[in-house]
């Protein structure tokens, strides 16, 4: 499994972030932001090429 | 381009919860009639004629062909109209608007982008806005409008700002009654219930596209294709019956929105040169070469087991082109139905189920004309020249249908035929026409030419019919030039340095933003990728700006093509052609090219082809988005003209002045009948 580095400080950061929301690991915790996080880029990534298609609906283009 | 079918208000929701019978109602307004009437005002008729061109226009003068305008022009009331920069549809009849250019309006182009999110395009005449909360029921997502939910649902805005000329008009208690006007979607509010308007170009089809055909095929692609704008579909046969589906509207109430549909069956009979389609208990009997009348649907929208579903309604046309040896279906984009309309498509929203009580069911889409089937090649030439006649026939009857309905005040009437014929069918040159042979070439622009002999008999009639009694005014909003060769503006710019990395594709995609320095987006934008606007903005405001801009303006009025012509007219600098508080969101730069020139079709949503500059290979062979300077558009009016070079943004404050109105301080344009 790859590993990732960050800041001690940020760690610090996101260990008590964890604990005060009740997640069991850090490991856990870090993994839900990701994924909440890609799940939204990648919605807007979608929502731009729609909106693109929409656009190219147009007759000025193709 | 939302229909606003994800909220729910309390009423509805105890309403529906307790008793799943009954229906959900949503949004509109019930009938009431027309505000009382009050004293007789004065009549000014004005008719919009999308993109009647001068030069032609003086030639079928000069040769008798338009003798109802050639009277206005020997009465002094005629002249070219100085049109907007850039020369598009929305910009140019929003600049007739507000009396007043794009700094007033804040529409600049076809497609804006959202620099928060670096160059996120979107379309500019109606912008969207997310809603904001949601209720997560089983696989459903719920707006519920009332306290203490409070969610906000999407808005679809209105793109044009300032002040509308017919807003003076309302308030001092004049009628206006305003027909598919452009840059007006969704439809100006009337503040004091005088004004009437059914919206035009930019009004959605039911999918919120500009307009979606969907094509049936028996030789169609494997797998289905969506080319913007349209849906083609192979379809199988057994026993001479194939299943097909109408792909419908998103249900926006589920977690992860899916398209609604409507199967339907096509029974062929190749003897007969027909075939049967049945689709939601109709069976509508089509020859080959036969147009259906509008056919209704109503496409479900399943909601959670507790509430009843939801439905929207559209209605749509079709046409069996072929039935053997390969049968061929084209089904019209899915329009909004006017006699129970899923969206305001009318200020108020009555207006337009008024019309549709007189004149059964009509387009309400703000593109009628089936361009992108034509372009496509899902229909030849005289398919799309028949399916616009139709476009047509239909506009007279409800130009017909407003003069009824007119007594007094304003009546602005709209054709958008003159324009989206000719974006196909104009070619006014000897030189190699892009798809057609020089005769067949020929024998279209004949058809444009004649086209504008039948604006003219419609004048004719107005002038007949009303010429004593009201102030008449035609005008167009641009010009037309043939479309022979495109220019790549991210390619010129990835190529001169302007746009990294030196391998990119895209704008959208793989631009490197840390190099970049500018960028195209839609069809006559330039943005520089400004330090502070941009998200990932590095060129600094000031000096670094001013420097690039001006080196920008010089290189690309330098551009010449293999032959020795310049490509570029004029590169506009916005910060001094707008005035106006929108000025500061429009692009850097306006791409204003000569005549014979446009934009790539690749560039307008960032796409970098190999080629800077390329022939155009696309029957849309004909265009108006150059520079302001190449296509004027033109102005008729029954009294004289005294202005010398008058200009779109003149016909607001000279409208208003005719009913006695000084001009207002929001419009920068003036009278064009005062010395």
């Amino acid at each position: 499994m790859p590993k990732l580095k960050i800041d001690s400080h940020l760690y610090d950061r996101a260990k008590k972030a964890a604990e005060t929301a009740g997640y069991t690991t850090i490991q856990e915790f870090v993994t839900h932001i990701i994924e909440k996080e890609l799940a939204q880029l990648e919605t807007a990534e979608q929502d731009d090429e729609k909106v693109a298609q929409q656009l190219r609906g147009l007759g000025y283009i193709e | 381009m939302s229909y606003h079918k994800q909220k729910i208000d309390r009423r509805e929701f105890l309403k529906a919860s307790a008793a799943t019978t009954a229906a959900l109602t949503i949004g509109l307004p019930t009938k009431k009639l027309y505000a009382a009437r009050r004293k007789r005002a004065k009549k000014v008729i004005v008719i919009g004629i999308d993109g009647m061109d001068p030069v032609l226009s003086e030639q079928m003068m000069n040769a008798g062909l338009l003798p109802n305008f050639d009277k206005l022009r020997k009465l002094g009331g005629y002249r070219r109209l100085r049109t907007s920069i850039p020369p598009q549809s929305p910009v140019a009849w929003a600049n007739f608007i507000n009396g007043a250019g794009p700094g007033s309006h804040g529409i600049f182009d076809f497609i804006h982008r959202n620099p928060e999110k670096q160059c996120a395009p979107f379309y500019s005449g109606a912008p969207q806005l997310p809603g904001e909360g949601y209720w997560h029921v089983s696989d459903h997502k719920l707006q519920l409008t009332f306290w203490p939910f409070n969610h906000k649902p999407p808005q679809t805005l209105q793109g044009r700002k300032g002040v509308p000329f017919w807003d003076y008009l309302d308030k001092a208690g004049i009628t206006s009654h305003v027909y598919y006007i452009p840059s007006n979607y969704p439809p100006s509010p009337s503040k004091y219930g005088n004004h009437y308007c059914f919206s035009g170009m930019g009004t959605p089809d039911l999918l919120q596209t500009h307009g979606t055909y969907q094509h049936y095929s028996a030789d169609g692609p494997i797998p289905t294709k969506e080319p913007g704008g349209g849906r083609q579909v192979c379809i199988f046969f057994e026993d001479d019956t194939a299943n097909a589906e109408l792909i419908g509207p998103g249900n926006s109430f589920l977690e992860k929105p899916r398209p609604t549909s409507i199967p339907f069956l096509i029974h062929r009979d190749n003897r007969a040169n027909a075939a049967l389609i049945e689709i939601q208990g109709q069976k509508i009997l089509l020859k080959q070469g036969q147009w259906s009348d509008w056919v209704k649907v109503d496409f479900r929208l399943a909601m959670p087991a507790f509430l009843p579903d939801e439905h929207l309604k559209g209605i749509c046309r079709m046409y069996l082109q072929e039935t053997s040896p390969n049968l061929r279906l084209y089904v019209s984009p899915i329009n909004i139905d006017p006699s129970k309309p899923a969206a305001q498509i009318s200020e108020p929203s009555y207006f337009v189920e008024n019309m549709s009580e007189k004149l059964g069911l009509f387009h309400t889409t703000g593109f009628q004309e089936a361009y992108k089937a034509r372009v496509h090649n899902v229909f030849t030439d005289e398919e799309y020249a028949e399916q616009a006649e139709m476009v047509w026939q239909e506009r007279l009857r409800s130009l017909q249908y407003a003069q009824e309905n007119y007594e007094d005040g304003l009546l602005f009437f709209y054709f958008s035929s003159t324009d989206l014929q000719a974006h196909l069918f104009w070619w006014d040159s000897d030189e190699k026409h892009p798809v057609r042979s020089a005769s067949e070439a020929k024998k279209y622009f004949t058809h444009i030419k004649e086209l504008y002999r039948k604006i003219d008999h419609v004048m004719g009639r107005i002038l007949n019919r009303y010429g004593q009694e009201a102030t008449i005014i035609a005008l167009s909003d641009h010009g037309f030039a043939n479309f022979g060769r495109q220019f790549n503006l991210n390619t010129w710019l990835r190529d001169n340095g302007y746009l990294q990395p030196a391998y990119a594709g895209s704008v959208l995609r793989d631009t490197d933003w840390a190099g970049t320095h500018a960028y195209g987006l839609g069809i006559n934008s330039l943005y520089l990728n400004l330090k502070g606007r941009e998200r990932d903005g590095i060129v600094k405001p000031g000096d670094e700006r001013e420097q690039l801009l001006q080196e920008l303006i010089n290189k690309l009025e330098a551009v010449r093509d293999t032959n020795g012509k310049q490509v570029i007219h004029k590169a506009h600098r916005t910060d001094r052609a707008y005035l106006g508080p929108q000025a500061q969101f429009a692009p850097d730069l306006i791409i204003g090219y000569s005549r014979g020139y446009r934009a790539s079709w690749a560039t307008c949503l960032g796409d970098i082809t190999e080629e800077v500059l390329l022939d155009n290979d696309s029957a849309w062979s004909a265009d108006h988005c150059a520079d302001v300077s190449q296509v004027p558009g033109v102005v008729f009016c029954n009294r004289p003209i005294r202005a010398d070079a008058p200009a779109l943004i003149d016909l607001a404050p000279s409208i208003l002045a005719e009913f006695g109105f000084k001009t207002p301080s929001s419009m920068t344009g003036k009278n064009l009948f005062a010395t």
